[in-house]
């Protein structure tokens, strides 16, 4: 967000103090002092942050929020980002689950996860898609039966991000029969230590860890985890995916401004040793982030309107993706071993990483909804075309 | 189409309602067969609607309207071309208006059609018009906007002497030469000048503001194009959106195939992405200085560049055969993008401008 859009939102004071913050917490000094900070001192930091008051800001008071807006939220995020600290570990919790919680979660149910879901002392993780329910997430089959005052869930989750963290996870579960598809399914909360949950992690590319397969057999979850009402899940999932998708969209923004920058300052050096960088496509990438920003105004408009989801979480999700791999790929073409120019410190893990940032880039029209599913919903919607298969 | 440019106005509507009356397909096409591709009908019906006359300073009898409004003005001309050469008479001859020495009316004749004649249009290292030690003209510029039909020249000066002159478009020592009809709506033409005399009052900005004239000259065209580009990239994407749900093949509409609903898409992503862009510019320029100016310019003609010829190579392959006739109205739309976008630096060119840019300012955030 430029100056301008600080001022118009009202939130360049705020920013200013999370800045004065920042620069003079104890916990930032302590990632500041470590090259990679373990998972510990990852929870501490959000722990830190949350006791700053800095998380779930645009949630209302009274679920642990301050009732600011969602740039409020997002100017957080871009300048831990700008800072160039990591975010915290609990992000799934802060913009997916904890909204949908906090929105439409039971006085006492919020009273319950939301104070350890914002400090980071519980993790949270959705499962959300299936083996056999991935872009056609409406054909779910982890099914939930109620016996007395309990559910007992059996059936199988994939993608789920931070699964092998998480303390709870929210899980859609097939409540009515698979023919009903998304009028049969609920919203349930189950705790990730019940028996009968096995969470196997899955390597990636990246070779990390980032989302689990989780097995569900016989998992008991008292009744009163149902977030909503029964058989009532989809509407909340989809409202769960358009906090997501908004959110994430700002702050992936933020973050991928960020990076350009990194690239920049990289290729300033190339640059100062005699190389010669494709100036084409390194402008064609500002393009595409001021692109960005601008979609983000009315992304930002349309969160704060609190309309629901929209299709134009499609197209926001299709031009994140572009951008991201427009960079990666900047990043990728310039900043590999071969090219990057010897630092004092640590040029190889540089350029390691920056494969790496390629290889996620290389994921971000996979998740949440594939570049094509995105693109046949915008199809539908907003071109008007016939529905297809 | 829905979502696409947000900013809604009148200057909108009514520009779009006189293209329709004035200047549909059918009379574009009829005119650009003509000899001089240039009617006056479409033209005068402008002038009446005060085109010509929307940003020049309400003290020099405009209207005084802000850089803004004309760039929507340039995004529904997008939406239906009008041949002429309008970004001389809309942009660049109010901005030499306000600046020149002589105040507006000099530059500014009643109804006079002008054109500007701009070394910085190509790519190419030009050398320009250059002025001898006899003050007289003498050099080549390119891609010169209708210049047949026009009353007067606006030559901006060679980087060298800097400053702008305008000379009557008849006149000794001046020949036009090589026109070519980039699209239905602009014809060009190479202006020589061979020894032309420059009187005392020919040079309407002198070399102490020539750079700064320039700088805003181009600023200002490049973000109309851009606009307007942003209006082609509109029709193409609700014209192929039209067709694809009423082709039929196979027994159902070709808009029911996902291979021709994901490029459809793909084409809305990248338009609607310009149609943000310019949004954001709309917003922004009303707080913007000369150099401010400048910088969302560069941006804005970058995107555009990048934008156009992808969505009309979309709007083509959808269309199939009927796209590439001249029967169908496609062609007018993606010839159009092609002239926007070989003006003042081409996809190239501008995104190099852009990196180049990035690169040279001061250490990021």
């Amino acid at each position: 967000m430029t100056a301008l859009d600080d001022a118009r939102a009202g939130i360049s004071r705020f920013r200013e103090e999370f800045v004065a913050w920042l620069e003079c917490s104890p916990a930032v000094a302590e990632l500041r002092a470590c090259l990679h900070a373990d998972f510990a001192l990852l929870r501490e930091w959000q722990r830190a942050l949350a006791e700053g008051g800095w998380l779930a800001v645009h949630w209302p008071t009274a679920a642990g929020g301050r009732n600011l807006t969602i740039l409020h939220q997002t100017s957080v995020y871009e300048e831990i980002a700008r800072a160039r600290l990591p975010q915290p570990p609990g992000l799934i919790g802060l913009e997916v689950v904890g909204a949908t919680l906090a929105r439409h979660g039971t006085v006492r149910q919020r009273a319950r996860w939301l104070p350890g879901l914002l400090s980071g002392s519980e993790l949270w993780c959705q499962g959300f898609s299936e083996p056999e329910a991935g872009s056609d997430l409406a054909a779910l089959r982890t099914r939930a039966v109620l016996e007395g005052d309990e559910f007992v869930v059996s059936g199988q989750k994939i993608w789920t991000t931070m699964g092998h963290v998480a303390r709870w996870g929210v899980v859609l579960v097939r409540t009515g029969t698979l023919e009903s598809r998304h009028r049969g399914i609920s919203y349930l909360v189950i705790d990730m230590t019940s028996p009968g949950v096995q969470v196997h992690p899955l390597g990636t590319l990246t070779g990390e860890s980032e989302f689990s397969e989780v097995f569900l057999d016989n998992v008991r979850a008292p009744a009163e985890n149902l977030v909503g009402e029964l058989n009532g899940g989809w509407a909340l999932a989809m409202d769960t995916l358009a906090n997501e998708r908004g959110a994430y969209m700002l702050r992936r923004s933020a973050e991928l401004e960020v990076m350009y920058a990194d690239i920049v300052n990289e290729l300033r050096r190339q640059v100062a040793a005699g190389m010669d960088p494709d100036y084409a496509q390194l402008g064609e990438c500002r393009t595409m982030l001021d692109a960005l920003a601008a979609q983000g105004r009315k992304t930002a408009a349309r969160l704060a309107s609190r309309r629901g989801p929209s299709v134009f979480d499609s197209v926001d999700k299709l031009l994140v993706t572009s951008a991201e791999q427009a960079l990666t790929k900047l990043a990728i073409d310039h900043l590999g071993h071969g090219r990057l120019v010897a630092a004092d410190d640590g040029g190889a893990a540089a350029a390691a990483e920056w494969t790496n940032r390629y290889l996620y880039g290389r994921a971000s029209s996979i998740y949440s909804g594939t570049r094509q599913i995105q693109r046949s919903l915008l199809a539908e919607r907003i071109l008007g075309l016939p529905k297809s298969r | 189409m829905d979502g696409m440019l947000e900013a809604q106005s009148d200057i909108r509507s009514q520009v779009a309602a006189l293209i329709r009356l004035e200047s549909p397909p059918s009379a574009l096409r009829s005119i650009a067969s003509s000899l001089t591709g240039f009617d006056t009908g479409m033209w005068d019906k402008a002038a009446q609607a005060g085109w010509f006359e929307m940003l020049v300073p309400d003290e020099l009898g405009g209207l005084g309207l802000p850089l803004s409004d004309a760039l929507l003005l340039f995004y529904e001309v997008g939406r239906s071309p009008v041949p002429g050469p309008l970004v001389d008479n809309v942009i660049a001859a109010a901005v030499v208006g306000a600046r020149s020495r002589h105040g507006a009316g000099a530059a500014l004749a009643p109804g006079a059609i002008v054109t500007l004649a701009d070394p910085a249009a190509v790519v190419a290292a030009d050398q320009g018009v250059r002025l001898d030690e006899h003050h007289r003209l003498t050099g080549t510029i390119r891609l010169v906007r209708f210049p047949e039909v026009c009353d007067s020249l606006l030559i901006l000066l060679g980087a060298g002497d800097g400053g702008l002159v305008r000379l009557p478009a008849q006149c000794g020592g001046i020949t036009f030469r090589n026109p070519v009809s980039l699209d239905a709506a602009t014809r060009t033409a190479e202006v020589a000048l061979t020894n032309v005399p420059l009187d005392s009052g020919d040079l309407l900005v002198g070399p102490e503001g020539g750079a700064e004239l320039a700088r805003e000259l181009r600023a200002d065209i490049r973000l109309a194009m851009a606009a307007e580009t942003a209006g082609v990239c509109h029709s193409m994407v609700e014209m192929t959106a039209a067709y694809v749900a009423v082709r039929s093949q196979f027994g159902r509409t070709i808009g029911s195939f996902q291979a021709v609903q994901q490029i459809a898409a793909e084409m809305y992503e990248l338009a609607s992405r310009l149609c943000s862009l310019l949004d954001a510019t709309l917003m922004d320029l009303s707080d913007a200085d000369a150099s401010g100016r400048a910088k969302i310019a560069t941006r804005m003609s970058a995107a555009a560049a990048s934008t156009g010829r992808e969505v009309a190579e979309m709007a083509l392959q959808l269309h199939g055969g009927i796209g590439y006739t001249s029967e169908h109205d496609l062609g007018l739309l993606y010839r159009r993008v092609l002239t926007l976008e070989s003006q003042y630096g081409d996809r190239r060119a501008r995104n190099s401008a852009l990196g180049r840019e990035v690169l040279a300012q001061g250490p990021a955030a």
